[in-house]
């Protein structure tokens, strides 16, 4: 009956995005924010971003611009180009002093020429728009802001990682619902210090790993291409101080040639965390532990040619250890050895995949596939529950391994977004319970066309 | 012979002040703004072996030619949040003086690339106030 709900909340969350849908209004073929830099040269510009992509170069000239100020002032413009790695946005730099008495600004496009999203022209005329004027003053203000629009970013769904419902769980004993949550936070201010909270819960009886954790850590970043790096920057530095244009290229090549290394690993994480671990959501097992651990992160790599990635993070060495603060049986006992500290050794890795091609003329529009394992050692005694629908405490020690799996794969697509399925596998156990898992999960995925996830409530 | 000779003096002047300016022109032409657009864009080629930076033309290309367009975990440049930490410190690097702000850029792939440009700028134009 319950497996009966979920599919069929499913299906009509499936649905009712394609129909109840409302997009709001958009901006088009016009310009979308610009900022007047009143610095000293070089930083006397005024940059312009847009709504759409400029069609061509064309219409870049002086003549076909016009930057008015209050009061006003005779603007000399020395060059303008497309600001480097974008086709939406351009950079007026001009020559001469900057005035100090600037209060407002307009710059005024007479003829621009935009691409749509099928690559189809369209001219627009006298494209004008208000800027913003950066100055010694306000120049703090517009960072801050700047950085309070990056935190307003909306998580990746993978960031979310909240199927909180509308999921299938089965296992030996039948089908049921759960949650699995990652929540993190970097805003504590202080840089490298994060605050996580991690539940992976299940009403099912084996497929409920019974896994709770909440905690601080801090992480530090080692990068294996630091040396390359800060020639990078010793070399741009010496491009914009060369005396002469062969210096400046010789510069510039060399920085080209260490950015073409393309190495496979790209840095080592070394976290410290402190964590309370609890046995999700009585706390009848909880654990105070201390994490030390590090990962090793590769660059994403291309896989088949451009159709996709891949990355590897891999644990080479990790250990856990504190104390135990409470392990009682669900009939009020305790066991007849009770654990007292932790003490864990750790391994592991994980690995993703994407691949996309919705060119391909089978049902396999994209693909998302992780793998993950943890593998722990545990040196002392901990509480060991077994999958039963009445499970049975012990206290044991020794290897405990967790193995993860999760497929995601689109089969279609349509204009207001993609559909598919997800798989996931889950083997093993995790503290504090190391209650033995084992679960299979399968979900239906509907993602509307501007990225966003939309999982079956 | 004075007249002559104070005549070319003032001639003399006016040439050198001329080149002056022309070589002033010039090199202001060809510093770009230092708004650490190519120092994100190699940060970013640090972490993803799917994005490349061409600094042997100026201004400097990459591929794909819209980078800055993009978000941080689209799929042509393949960035998750938890490499976005590698990021960051790869670009505290090549920018060592604007490192305090660039700790507080989020750890959220979603971002757009060009909204992070947009305050490496103007962190970059608050230092460069602030050293003054």
């Amino acid at each position: 009956m319950r497996l009966r709900v979920a599919l069929a909340l499913s299906t009509l969350c499936l649905v009712m995005p394609i129909f109840g849908q409302v997009q709001p209004p958009t901006r088009q073929y016009q310009i979308d924010r610009a900022a007047f830099s009143l610095f000293p040269s070089p930083n006397f510009y005024v940059n312009v971003w847009f709504t759409d992509r400029l069609a061509d170069t064309s219409t870049l000239n002086e003549s076909n611009i016009r930057v008015s100020t209050t009061p006003d002032h005779p603007l000399q413009i020395g060059s303008v180009s497309r600001l480097p790695g974008s086709r939406k946005a351009i950079q007026i730099v001009l020559s001469g002093l900057p005035p100090a008495d600037v209060t407002d600004a307009k710059v005024c496009f007479h003829n621009l020429t935009f691409l749509d999203a099928q690559g189809k022209n369209h001219d627009a005329s006298e494209v004008c728009s208000s800027v913003t004027v950066e100055t010694t003053s306000s120049i703090a203000s517009q960072q801050q802001q700047a950085l309070d629009d990056l935190k307003k970013v909306p998580k990746t769904s993978q960031e979310k990682n909240i199927f909180a419902s509308g999921f299938v769980t089965t296992a030996s004993s039948g089908s049921d619902g759960g949650a699995d949550v990652n929540l993190n936070s970097n805003d504590l201010g202080i840089p490298g210090l994060t605050a996580f909270w991690h539940l992976n819960k299940t009403s099912s009886t084996g497929g409920d790993p019974k896994n709770f954790e909440a905690g601080m850590n801090f992480r530090n970043i080692v990068l294996f291409a630091k040396a390359d790096l800060q020639q990078m920057q010793s070399d741009i530095a010496l491009y914009r101080s060369a005396p002469d244009p062969n210096a400046a290229a010789k510069a510039l090549a060399e920085i080209k040639d260490l950015e073409s290394k393309h190495r496979f690993w790209s840095a080592a994480l070394i976290d410290f965390a402190g964590k309370l671990e609890g046995e999700a959501m009585n706390f009848k097992i909880a654990n105070f532990v201390g994490d030390g651990q590090v990962q090793v992160q590769s660059r994403t790599q291309r896989l088949f040619g451009s159709s996709g990635f891949w990355r590897l993070r891999i644990i080479p060495a990790g250990v856990e250890g504190g104390k135990n603060v409470n392990t009682t049986a669900n009939n009020g006992g305790t066991p007849p050895s009770s654990p007292d500290f932790v003490a864990r050794a750790k391994g592991g890795g994980d690995l993703t995949v994407f691949y996309e091609n919705v060119e391909n003329p089978f049902p396999l529009k994209r693909v998302d596939l992780s793998l993950g394992m943890v593998q722990r050692y545990l040196f002392l005694k901990e509480a060991e529950m077994t999958s039963t629908s009445s499970p049975a405490l012990a206290v044991n020690k020794g290897y405990r391994p967790w193995y993860q799996a999760a497929l995601k794969v689109y089969i279609a697509e349509s204009p207001k977004g993609k559909f598919g399925f997800q798989l996931t596998y889950q083997n093993g156990s995790l503290p504090p319970a190391f209650a033995t898992t084992k679960t299979f999960q399968f979900g239906f995925l509907y993602e509307t066309s501007d990225g966003e996830d939309k999982k079956p409530q | 012979m004075a007249t002559s000779k104070k005549g070319s003096t003032v001639s003399g002047e006016a040439s050198h002040i001329a080149t002056l300016n022309k070589l002033i022109a010039a090199k202001q032409a060809s510093i770009t703004p230092k708004d650490g657009r190519l120092q994100l864009a190699l940060a970013i080629a640090s972490t993803t072996n799917l994005v490349t930076v061409d600094t042997t033309v100026v201004p400097f290309s990459t591929i794909p030619d819209d980078l800055f367009d993009r978000t941080f975990d689209d799929k042509s440049v393949g960035i998750s949040d938890d490499q976005m930490p590698v990021v960051k410190a790869s670009l505290s690097v090549l920018l060592p003086e604007i490192a305090g702000d660039i700790s507080q850029i989020p750890d959220n792939a979603a971002s757009p690339i060009e909204k992070v440009a947009e305050f490496v700028r103007l962190s970059l134009l608050a230092h460069s106030n602030a050293a003054q």
